[in-house]
């Protein structure tokens, strides 16, 4: 009867920190914050594991689901690096094609239309159609051709106007899309056999590189004189700490310059750059997080801006740079010749890299003069509320307590029978 | 005790030892069994409850991102006479010293929409839309949450928990788009749920409502502090 009765204190022990542990990892997960449910969805069918996704390098799965996709709201779907998307990621190509007989012989190409500068997977590339000599064409992003015969494969993309396309590819890789793309629409490669997805695949992005808007691009003449450019002096800066290192690494925006050498050439001849020349850009971006850096997420402002630069000691010259791209055209100037740019600001709009910009070319190479701004908060019309917000949170501990009271006054209760 | 069961004398007893035994009836004994296993059980889990209440929120680690502290780069920005530029601290926050409260804030926040406020005020303190901005020449409003235990003030991002603290004279530092404001805390006073006058704009001094629930921890009334600026 004893024994019984242990037992019976210790069931209810033990269902109690089962309980408790169950509390607590609801608790956790309302901290976080992850109020996805798992839900079985048919084009999400094979994520199961991170690298699955799409051999994407910079896709972080933050959850995994077998089989599943998060879905965070209806018509909202969690992609794999965690961004919501209207759609929900591709199906994982299934394996299941390739034959057993040859299993080796097949191969896959898949890949992602982006745009630069910072491979944005956003319009108009991703609408672009990726065709695979013999095998079809696809106007998905990331696009895949599953189970193709190993061999020679060509493979082609559509450019939409005002843009120049480039491509890397890596083989049974897929880590070399920040590389300079080379320039082109159509590559021929030799795609190798293998066991997809864990090889014998080609891994191959498009990057649309937006040209400047011609009205926006100075004309060539602004390149200025020679006499009159090389070595500035250091007291010509008017703000010694911003400019006069000619280093490099003085960019106010060291990691939004998407690899300078990646040859935006947003000039619509897209001529290259001379011996002895440097390249000067001025790109305008919405700077949505206000850290001054222009992320993978964040595009142009929508609406044109207009700067002022100035070669050394010449006049201020006027520049405006695209509503569409945010890019404004190229202007060729010397090697080692100071430039400062600087914004003109307009109303509503906040600045997150300040609004004059000062560096020395120094090397032959594009500089790129990058101003990010946000809109500022405006004082709103508003309804007044029925009542001011309830903002008084309980824990209720003290309903506990008194269970607790409850529980203690029964078994007191107990012992009096 | 005795009169709770039947008296008898045990037969069985050797000697002539005579025993008196307490014999419940069975029904009594059942309802003194159960009584005694639900007020255990009941006990138990309420002060489970009672203890991960208190516990958890500290066991927990805290997933809200602590707003960063002002960094020298920024007070240079702002000494100097040039573009400030905006961090998340110098875009639009919230500093009280004497409180330790620190919380980026939301602005236009609808302060009749609580789905809309509920959610700002997991991120931060809400700037009630309709009112002013600082800088400006009107009343600027800011309401957050407050609970009725400090283990909770991660957990509801109660910001405003010891707003009740605050006297005039006090300070109540805003930063907003990379320029300080500096307010005094002027007064405080208490009013009903229904008062929503600090959250309606009035133009002309550049006042700040705080505004929390009170007493801590339930809707019943609210606390306004108001704070003009220096």
């Amino acid at each position: 009867m004893k024994i019984s009765k242990i037992n019976k204190n210790w069931l209810l022990v033990g269902l109690l920190a089962v309980m408790l542990t169950v509390a607590g990892w609801q608790y956790g997960q309302v901290r976080q914050q992850i109020q996805l449910q798992a839900t079985g969805v048919s084009g999400c069918a094979g994520h199961t594991e991170k690298w699955e996704c799409d051999h994407d390098p910079d896709d972080e799965c933050s959850w995994k689901s077998n089989g599943s996709c998060y879905i965070i709201s209806p018509g909202v779907y969690g992609d794999c690096d965690g961004h919501c998307e209207s759609e929900p990621d591709e199906p994982n190509p299934s394996v299941s094609p390739v034959p057993s007989a040859s299993p080796t012989l097949l191969c896959a190409v898949q890949g992602r239309k982006v745009i630069m500068p910072g491979n944005l997977r956003i319009e108009p590339a991703s609408s672009q159609t990726a065709s695979l000599a013999g095998n079809g064409s696809s106007t998905a992003n990331p696009y895949y051709f599953v189970g193709v015969a190993a061999g020679s494969k060509t493979v082609s993309v559509t450019t939409p106007a005002g843009y120049t396309v480039g491509y890397t590819l890596c083989i049974n890789d897929i880590s070399c899309h920040n590389n300079t793309p080379t320039p082109g629409s159509s590559v021929t490669f030799d795609c190798p056999a293998g066991n997809y997805p864990v090889n014998g695949y080609a891994d191959l992005y498009w990057h649309y590189t937006p040209l400047p808007n011609p009205s926006a691009s100075p004309l060539p003449s602004v390149s200025p004189n020679p006499s009159v450019s090389p070595a500035p002096l250091p007291s010509v800066s008017p703000n010694p700490s911003v400019s006069p290192a000619p280093n490099p690494s003085v960019s106010p925006n060291p990691s939004v310059s998407p690899a300078p050498s990646i040859s935006p050439s947003p000039q619509p001849s897209a001529s290259p750059l001379l011996a002895g020349n440097a390249r000067l850009v001025i790109r305008k971006f919405k700077d949505d997080n206000q850290d001054g850096n222009w992320d993978n997420n964040e595009s142009s402002t929508g609406q044109e801006w207009h700067f002022q630069y100035r070669i050394s000691s010449d006049p201020w010259q006027d520049y405006t740079t695209s509503s569409d791209t945010g890019w404004g055209g190229a202007v060729d100037i010397s090697k080692g010749t100071k430039v400062e740019v600087k914004e003109l600001e307009q109303s509503g709009w906040s600045n997150t890299t300040g609004l004059t910009l000062i560096r020395i070319l120094d090397e032959e190479k594009t500089y790129y003069f990058d101003f990010g701004n946000f809109k500022a908060p405006t004082v709103v019309t508003a309804e007044t509320p029925v009542q001011a917000p309830e903002t008084g949170l309980s824990s209720r501990w003290q309903i506990w307590a008194a269970l607790a009271t409850l529980g203690i006054a029964l078994q007191f209760l107990a012992i009096l029978l | 005790m005795g009169s709770v069961g039947n008296i008898r004398h045990c037969p069985t007893v050797p000697g002539n030892f005579a025993m008196t035994v307490v014999v419940y009836s069975r029904k009594r004994r059942i309802v003194k069994n159960r009584l005694k296993h639900t007020g255990r059980g009941i006990f138990l889990a309420a002060a489970l409850v009672i203890i991960t209440t208190f516990a958890l929120p500290w066991l927990l680690p805290d997933k809200n991102k602590p707003l960063e502290q002002m960094t020298f780069a920024d007070l240079l920005k702002v000494a100097a006479d040039q573009a400030p530029q905006i961090t998340e601290t110098t875009f639009f926050s919230l500093d009280i010293p004497k409180i330790k409260a620190k919380a980026k804030i939301i602005p236009n926040v609808a302060s009749g929409d609580k789905f809309e406020y509920t959610q700002a005020l997991i991120q931060g303190v809400a700037h009630s839309a309709g009112t002013f901005l600082p800088g400006m020449a009107g009343s600027m409003t800011l309401f957050s949450h407050s609970t009725d235990i400090a283990a909770n003030i991660s957990r509801y991002n109660a910001v405003f928990y010891r707003l009740d603290e605050l006297k005039p004279g006090d300070q109540v530092i805003i930063w907003y788009l990379g320029k300080k404001y500096d307010y005094r805390v002027t007064g405080t006073k208490i009013t009903g749920p229904k008062d929503v006058s600090v959250f309606i704009g009035e133009s002309g001094e550049s006042k700040l409502y705080l505004v929390t629930c009170t007493p801590r921890g339930t809707t019943k009334n609210r606390l306004i502090v108001e704070a003009m600026i220096q």
